[in-house]
C-alpha cells in the first residue's frame, strides 16, 4: 500500500507540498497579524521581504515540482531509490513520540524526578531492554545524578508536582 | 600600543598555584556543561557567579573565562558525537563532526576539534593582548548598516546548504520569520498568542534541542548503534589515542583555514551581539567557498570542523576585548562576566585599563594559559567522551533524551521552554522526513534578531532604508562588496552543480 502511493507522483506532489504548506501558512497568519498592529511599516521592515521572498520560493518550488511530474514518467519515480534515512519502526517510533508526550506533560503534574524516572524505566522497556541491571540502575543514576547535580550543586530547582 | 610594564606585572599575579588549580577546574567544568544539550556557556558562566564571591578578582574572572573557554570546545562533543549541540556556536561543528562519527572517525573529529578549539583560543588570546585597541576601533566603525550587512554575510550560507536551494531558503526564510516573534523594540507585540513566556522571542536553546536534537533521536531510534556499523567498529586504523592524536595532527594540516578562521572569529567577536555563533557561521561559510573540495562539506570534511571551531573559540578573544576595553558585551556570556566584574567593585572599560592594569593583563595572559590546558583537558576528555557511541541506542535514548529535557528546562527554569522544545521537535522530525535542512531554520532564527533589531536601527537613524546609505558607508560598502562576491559564487556553484547533476 505504502509502496503504490510513494510511486503515484501525484501523491508524492501532494506529499512534498505539506512543509511549504503548512510553513507558509503560519507565515501568512503571521505577516497578517503583524500587519494589523500600530506602525506597520517599521514592524514590518523585515519580516514584510522575508514573508515575499518565502512566498516566492514556496510557488517556485510548487512549479518546479509539477513541472518535473510532468516531464517525468511514472516508471522513473518506480526506480528511484527509498532513502533508508526515512524507513522508521512505527512501535518504537510511536513509543518514543507518546512517552516524551506524557512525560512533558507529567513533570508539572507529578514532579521531574518521579516522572523522568518512570519516562527512563518505560522508554528503556519500550526500545527492548530486558536486562534487568540496566532497567534498574540507568533511570536510577541518571534520576539522582540529576537532581543532585541540579538541586545541590548549582542550586536549579527542578519542578516539583504531587509527588517528588 | 601596549604597557610591558603592566604586562610584567600581569604576569606576576599569574604565579600563584592556586590559580592555576581554579583555571583548570573551571575548564573541566565549561567542558562537562557544555557538553550536555541545553547547558549553554552564559548558563555555566551564570550557575558558577556564586562561588566565585569569595575569591580575589583576578581568580574569580579567570576561573569563569576559563569556564567560558571549556564551554565554547565542550559544546562541539555532542555536536560531533550524537549530531546534538551542547550550544548554539556548535551547530556549524555538528555539520562535519557527525558524518565523521557515523564512519567510525569518531575520535579524530575530536581530536581535530580540540586543536582548533585550541588554536583558536590561543589567537584569541594574541589578538586580545597585541591589537586589542585596533579590534576595538574597527568594531567601533560598525554600526546599525554594518551590523545588519554582518547577519546578511551569515545567511546567505543557507544558499550552500543543501542540494535543493529552494528547500534551504523556505527552510531558512521560516526561521527568520519566526525569530521576530516577541516584543519589538517599538512595543509592538508579534505572533505571542498571548504567552508571555514569548515576549522576549524564541528561545534558541529550546528550538536548537528541538529541531536538531530531537529529531536525531527519532531517526537514530531506527539504528542499534550511532555508528554505521554495530559496536562503533569502523576498522579505522590505529588505537583510540592515536586516532585522537592523528585529528589533532590533522587540525594543522589545513594552516590557510585555520588562520583565517581564527581572524575571522576574532574580528566577528569584537563585533557587540554577533558572538561565537555567527563567527562560525560565517568562517564555515567562507572554509567552503575557498576549498578546493567544497563538495565535501556536510560530509565529514575536516576542514569545515577546523573553520567552525576556531571561530567559535577565537570570538572569545575579540568577545573579551571589547568587554574588557569598552565594558560592552559582545554576547550573553560576556554580558554575564561584566555582572562577575561588577560583583567584584571592578566596571569595565577604559578606567579599569588605567586603575588596575596589572588586572586585565593578568587576566589576558591567562587566557594563553587557559588554551594550552585547554589541549591537554580537551584531550583527555575526548578519549573518554567519545566511547559514548559505543553505548546501544536503546540505552543512549532515553538517557540524552532526560538530559535535553533537563537543559532546556534549566535555561529559563520554565516547563513552556520543554514544551516550546518539544514543537520544535515534531517540525524537525516532519522537516527531515522531506530533506529540509534543519541548520537553515536554526541559521535563520539565530540571525533573525540581529538582522530585524539593525534594520530597525538603521531605519531610525536614516529615516529610510535604501541601497545609498550601506553604498555611503566605507565599511558598509566593504561587506557589501564581500556579500556580493559570496552571493555570485554561491549561484555559481549551484548553477554548475545542476548543470552536474543533469547531463
Amino acid at each position: 500500500m505504502t509502496e503504490s502511493k510513494s510511486q503515484n507522483p501525484w501523491l508524492r506532489f501532494a506529499g512534498e507540498m505539506i512543509v511549504p504548506v503548512l510553513l507558509l501558512g503560519y507565515a501568512s497568519q503571521y505577516y497578517i497579524s503583524v500587519a494589523r498592529l500600530p506602525r506597520p511599516e517599521t514592524n514590518l521592515l523585515l519580516i514584510g521581504p522575508v514573508y515575499w521572498l518565502l512566498l516566492l520560493c514556496c510557488l517556485a518550488f510548487a512549479g518546479f515540482r509539477l513541472l518535473e511530474i510532468l516531464r517525468t514518467s511514472q516508471s522513473d519515480y518506480r526506480e528511484s531509490p527509498a532513502d533508508p534515512s526515512t524507513v522508521v519502526d512505527p512501535v518504537k517510533s510511536v513509543a518514543f513520540v507518546v512517552l516524551t508526550a506524557v512525560c512533558i506533560w507529567g513533570i508539572p503534574q507529578f514532579g521531574f524526578v518521579t516522572t523522568t524516572f518512570a519516562y527512563c524505566l518505560a522508554l528503556l522497556l519500550a526500545l527492548g531492554v530486558r536486562s534487568p541491571l540496566v532497567l534498574v540502575f540507568t533511570p536510577s543514576i541518571l534520576v539522582s545524578t540529576l537532581w543532585v547535580g541540579m538541586e545541590h550543586y548549582l542550586n536549579l530547582r527542578l519542578p516539583t508536582g504531587m509527588l517528588f | 600600543m601596549f604597557d610591558i610594564g603592566s604586562i610584567g606585572a600581569g604576569a606576576s599575579l599569574l604565579m600563584e598555584w592556586h590559580l592555576f588549580g581554579m583555571l583548570l577546574l573551571g575548564l573541566l567544568f565549561g567542558i562537562v556543561t557544555g557538553a550536555i544539550p541545553g547547558f549553554s556557556t552564559p548558563l555555566a558562566i551564570s550557575v558558577m557567579l556564586p562561588l566565585t564571591f569569595p575569591m580575589s578578582p583576578l581568580v574569580a574572572i579567570v576561573f569563569l573565562t576559563a569556564v567560558y573557554a571549556g564551554g565554547n570546545f565542550g559544546a562541539s562533543i555532542s555536536a560531533i558525537l550524537l549530531n546534538i549541540p551542547g550550544s548554539p556556536q556548535a551547530i556549524m561543528t555538528g555539520l562535519e563532526g557527525y558524518p565523521m562519527t557515523q564512519k567510525g572517525r569518531a575520535y579524530e573529529a575530536l581530536g581535530t576539534s580540540v586543536a582548533a578549539s585550541a588554536t583558536g583560543n590561543l589567537v584569541g588570546s594574541f589578538f586580545l593582548i597585541l591589537v586589542m585597541p585596533l579590534i576595538v576601533l574597527l568594531a567601533l566603525k560598525f554600526g546599525p548598516p554594518e551590523m545588519f550587512l554582518v547577519g546578511v554575510l551569515g545567511l546567505t550560507i543557507i544558499a550552500s546548504l543543501d542540494k535543493s536551494f529552494l528547500k534551504a531558503m523556505i527552510a531558512g526564510m521560516f526561521g527568520v520569520l519566526i525569530s521576530t516573534t516577541g516584543m519589538s523594540s517599538t512595543g509592538a507585540i508579534r505572533g505571542t498568542f498571548g504567552y508571555f513566556e514569548l515576549m522576549d522571542g524564541i528561545s534558541i536553546i529550546p528550538a536548537l534541542i528541538g529541531l536538531i536534537g530531537f529529531s536525531e533521536l527519532f531517526y537514530m531510534l531506527q539504528k542499534s548503534h550511532v555508528t554505521e556499523k554495530a559496536d562503533g567498529d569502523m576498522n579505522v586504523p590505529g588505537s583510540a589515542l592515536s586516532q585522537l592524536l592523528r585529528g589533532f595532527r590533522t587540525a594543522f594540516a589545513y594552516p590557510a583555514a585555520l588562520l583565517r578562521s581564527c581572524g575571522l572569529g576574532v574580528i566577528i567577536g569584537a563585533l557587540p551581539g554577533a558572538g561565537a555563533t555567527i563567527s562560525s557561521v560565517v568562517s564555515y561559510n567562507e572554509a567552503k567557498r575557498a576549498s578546493a573540495t567544497p563538495e565535501e562539506f556536510g560530509k565529514g570534511a575536516p576542514e569545515g570542523l577546523i573553520s567552525a571551531e576556531a571561530a567559535n573559540n577565537a570570538s572569545e578573544g575579540g568577545a573579551l576585548a571589547l568587554m574588557l576595553a569598552l565594558g560592552i558585551p559582545g554576547g550573553l556570556a560576556t554580558a554575564v562576566l561584566i555582572g562577575a566584574l561588577m560583583l567584584q567593585g571592578l566596571i569595565p572599560g577604559p578606567r579599569l585599563f588605567m586603575e588596575q592594569p596589572d588586572l586585565v593583563y593578568g587576566v589576558m595572559l591567562a587566557q594563553f594559559v587557559t588554551s594550552i590546558c585547554l589541549m591537554g583537558m580537551g584531550l583527555l576528555v575526548s578519549f573518554w567522551a567519545a566511547k559514548i557511541v559505543r553505548i546501544p541506542t536503546q540505552v543512549l535514548i532515553p538517557v540524552i533524551s532526560i538530559f535535553s529535557i533537563a537543559g532546556t528546562y534549566a535555561v529559563h527554569l520554565l516547563m513552556f521552554d520543554v514544551v516550546l522544545m518539544a514543537i520544535f521537535a515534531a517540525l524537525g522530525i516532519l522537516l527531515r522526513r522531506f530533506d529540509y535542512p534543519l541548520i537553515a531554520v536554526v541559521l535563520g532564527i539565530v540571525l533573525g534578531p540581529i538582522l530585524d533589531a539593525e534594520l530597525l536601527r538603521t531605519y531610525q537613524t536614516f529615516g529610510r532604508i535604501d541601497l545609498w546609505i550601506f553604498l555611503a558607508r566605507p565599511v558598509s560598502l566593504v561587506l557589501l562588496s564581500l556579500l556580493g562576491f559570496s552571493l555570485v559564487t554561491t549561484i555559481i556553484r549551484v548553477l554548475r552543480d545542476r548543470g552536474r547533476a543533469t547531463p
